[in-house]
């Protein structure tokens, strides 16, 4: 059956550009999630340069005026001195990401001191999204609290996080949370098929009891988000793995498989890819956007169908119910017949 | 620092609740459908998806605690009066109900804006149906506090349309590129008129089906812009299998000259399993309700029978205007 949803919303999308042109690039990734279904992604600012203050923001959206081919937003990444400048930058960005934990990139925070002086001048109508695995989440909601504010954890995974976050939205503290698909579809058990080197990602792939508590926790999560992060295989496959998986164009086609099987339904679907992302990050309709799904269409993922430059997936092979057949994004159609029609700079700055 | 300069620039479309006297909706009145723009709609369908999330996750909220309405309901209407009473009463309001008006100070003749007058001092909103056209506009000109107009004549019922387009949006997830095809008495139906203008803000394609007597009235289909596709038809079997959302009107006896005439018509547009094999599987059927046989009662249970769903939303809608202009959303 064809069934039309509004456009998909993926606020953790690592671009690489600038800086990892040859892993992806504002191109190839908005070409990617078009296929995927999105037709607005959330920019990391993990890119070399870093995007922490004004110069490095606009190298960011510049290349992005001139090549994206869906809608975006950059965010800006929180840093030991850029304070008082992100302030006055905030409007103009998707929102301040912390990093607090290790992952691929520079900007981790130690200091306690600094998130609260980031809890506390950024903007508390803006989005603050942290990466805060574990005991730094236990510790990131605390400042929530303390300051009487929202926070939305990226990429949680284990089953000690959500049951953590459940209780701190008993207590009505202002937290949300995401969850990518890789960390639904797959656990520890599956990095041996995928190959050690491939398998690494942060959050880590975990238990499989990890997996059932999101399952099962499914009223919790305000969101998925794709975490797209992508590498080349070669490496992934060499000495020193980068962790990171790309995830645009498998998200939605998993997803499906899943509303297929009666696992998740298509109301929560929509509800975690587009209107709870429009709430949390505070993003308008698209006019005249839709994406037409066939949702009996079966068929198996394979890189080398897909647009993003990395060149694999760890969902190889996996057969799966449900694919994008159109994208229409602000009265055009943008993507069809498995090819991106729009031209690269289409795409909009939603923050502009 | 300019952190308050920032923050009233850049305001979230949709919630946060908390008491908001900055709210967009603080004070106003909800007169007419002509008041809204595309972003307003997106506002209020944005605030009532959140009464949707939560009613199913808590049911209650006190979010309106202490506030009070006054439900003034000039002619009987047990539908729009229990939803906005169900809405309030959810949030945890109070209402004054003022539905049998010949026993208060109507019948002794007080006019309208004394009548409101009076109650603003008892309540924080009024909800007012009134017979006459214009009385809505009448008393919110009276009124310092908010008046959400539920249904004055002929004129407008600005809270119907709005549940209308919500259930559009909630059951087809996007409004735009849909065709609409509008069954029943076009004529007199305020309910498919106020439903036109609103849709109208969208890219949509409208289809006018109706017995000849009741077509949709001229100066409507000028009033919308030349841009939005209008088409009329006199046969469902043109124009039932391209339709994304039905929309059926009750037709009433009394509009015909005569009875041969009334049961000809009748029986050519009733909605049931078998006429519904033509159209789609994922559209869907709307009626503002009471029905009289329009939509035969053996289709109830098809999946695309949303009259019921229609309702319901109606009431996170009126809960979601209750909110805004009581500057809590």
């Amino acid at each position: 059956m064809i069934i039309k949803i509004p456009g998909l919303i993926d606020p953790h999308v690592h671009v690489r550009e600038p800086g990892g042109t040859h892993k992806e690039d504002w191109d190839s990734c908005t070409s990617a999630a078009l296929a995927g279904g999105f037709t607005t992604i959330l920019a990391m600012p993990n890119t070399r340069p870093p995007v922490t203050d004004g110069e490095t923001l606009q190298i960011s959206l510049n290349a992005a005026t001139k090549k994206a081919r869906c809608d975006y937003a950059q965010y800006l990444g929180a840093g030991p001195d850029n304070l008082n400048n992100l302030t006055k930058l905030g409007p103009k960005t998707a929102g301040l990401k912390m990093y607090l934990d290790q992952t691929y990139g520079p900007l981790r925070l130690d200091d306690m001191g600094i998130w609260m002086e980031h809890f506390k001048c950024w903007p508390k109508n803006l989005p603050i999204v942290a990466h805060a695995e574990n005991r730094s989440m236990a510790a990131v909601i605390l400042m929530a609290a303390i300051f009487d504010r929202s926070v939305h954890i990226a990429h949680i995974s284990l089953r000690e996080e959500i049951l953590l976050i459940r209780a701190a939205k008993e207590k009505g503290i202002k937290v949300t949370c995401e969850v990518t698909p890789h960390h639904l579809f797959l656990s520890k058990m599956d990095a041996p098929n995928i190959s050690p080197g491939r398998s690494e990602v942060r959050p880590r792939l975990a238990t499989q009891a990890d997996q059932d508590a999101l399952w099962g926790n499914m009223d919790v999560i305000d969101l998925f988000a794709t975490d797209h992060a992508p590498h080349t295989l070669e490496e992934k496959d060499g000495e020193n793995p980068p962790p990171g998986f790309p995830g645009l164009e498998t998200a939605l086609p998993l997803l499906l498989t899943a509303v297929h099987e009666g696992r998740l339904s298509l109301d929560a679907l929509i509800q975690k890819m587009v209107t709870g992302p429009r709430r949390i990050f505070l993003i308008h309709e698209q006019p005249d956007t839709w994406v037409e799904l066939n949702t009996n269409e079966e068929f198996e993922i394979r890189a080398t169908n897909n647009f993003s430059r990395c060149g694999w997936t760890p969902f190889e092979g996996w057969r799966v119910r449900g694919r994008v057949s159109c994208v229409h994004l602000r009265g055009m159609d943008v993507f069809y017949n498995q090819k991106v029609l729009s031209q690269p700079g289409f795409g909009k700055n939603i923050r502009s | 620092m300019s952190t308050n300069l920032v923050r009233a620039r850049y305001r979230n479309p949709h919630l946060p609740f908390g008491d908001q006297r900055t709210a967009p909706w603080y004070g106003k009145d909800i007169l007419s459908v002509k008041q809204f723009s595309r972003s307003d709609l997106e506002y209020i369908f944005g605030v009532a998806h959140e009464m949707h999330l939560m009613v199913d996750h808590v049911g209650t909220f006190d979010l309106l605690k202490g506030k009070i309405l006054a439900n003034l309901f000039y002619e009987p209407s047990t539908r729009t009066s229990s939803s906005f009473t169900s809405a309030m009463e959810r949030l945890g309001g109070s209402v004054i109900p003022i539905n049998e008006v010949r026993y208060s100070s109507v019948a002794k003749g007080e006019s309208l804006p004394d009548t409101i007058r009076t109650l603003e001092c008892y309540a924080d909103v009024i909800v007012l149906r009134h017979p006459e056209t214009g009385s809505a506009a009448l008393a919110a000109q009276a009124a310092k506090k908010p008046i959400i107009n539920a249904g004055d004549g002929i004129g407008e019922h600005p809270t119907q349309a709005l549940l209308d387009a919500f259930t559009i949006q909630e059951e087809m997830s996007v409004i735009d590129g849909l065709t609409v095809t509008m069954l029943g008495d076009l004529k007199y139906g305020r309910t498919v008129h106020s439903l036109a203008r609103l849709l109208s803000l969208y890219n949509v394609r409208l289809n006018y089906l109706s017995p000849e007597i009741l077509k949709m009235p001229a100066e409507i289909i000028e009033e919308l812009p030349r841009t939005m596709a209008q088409k009329e038809y006199r046969n469902l079997e043109d124009v039932l299998p391209e339709t994304d959302v039905l929309y059926v009107t009750r037709v009433q006896k009394e509009r015909f000259a005569s009875e041969e005439e009334y049961e000809s018509v009748k029986g050519s547009y009733v909605i049931s399993p078998e006429v519904m094999k033509m159209a789609k599987q994922n559209m869907i059927v709307m009626h503002p309700l009471p029905r009289v046989g329009e939509i035969s009662m053996d289709f109830d249970n098809d999946p695309r029978a949303a009259y019921f769903r229609q309702m319901e939303y109606g009431l996170y809608v009126r809960m979601a205007l209750l909110a805004m202009v009581l500057g809590k959303a």
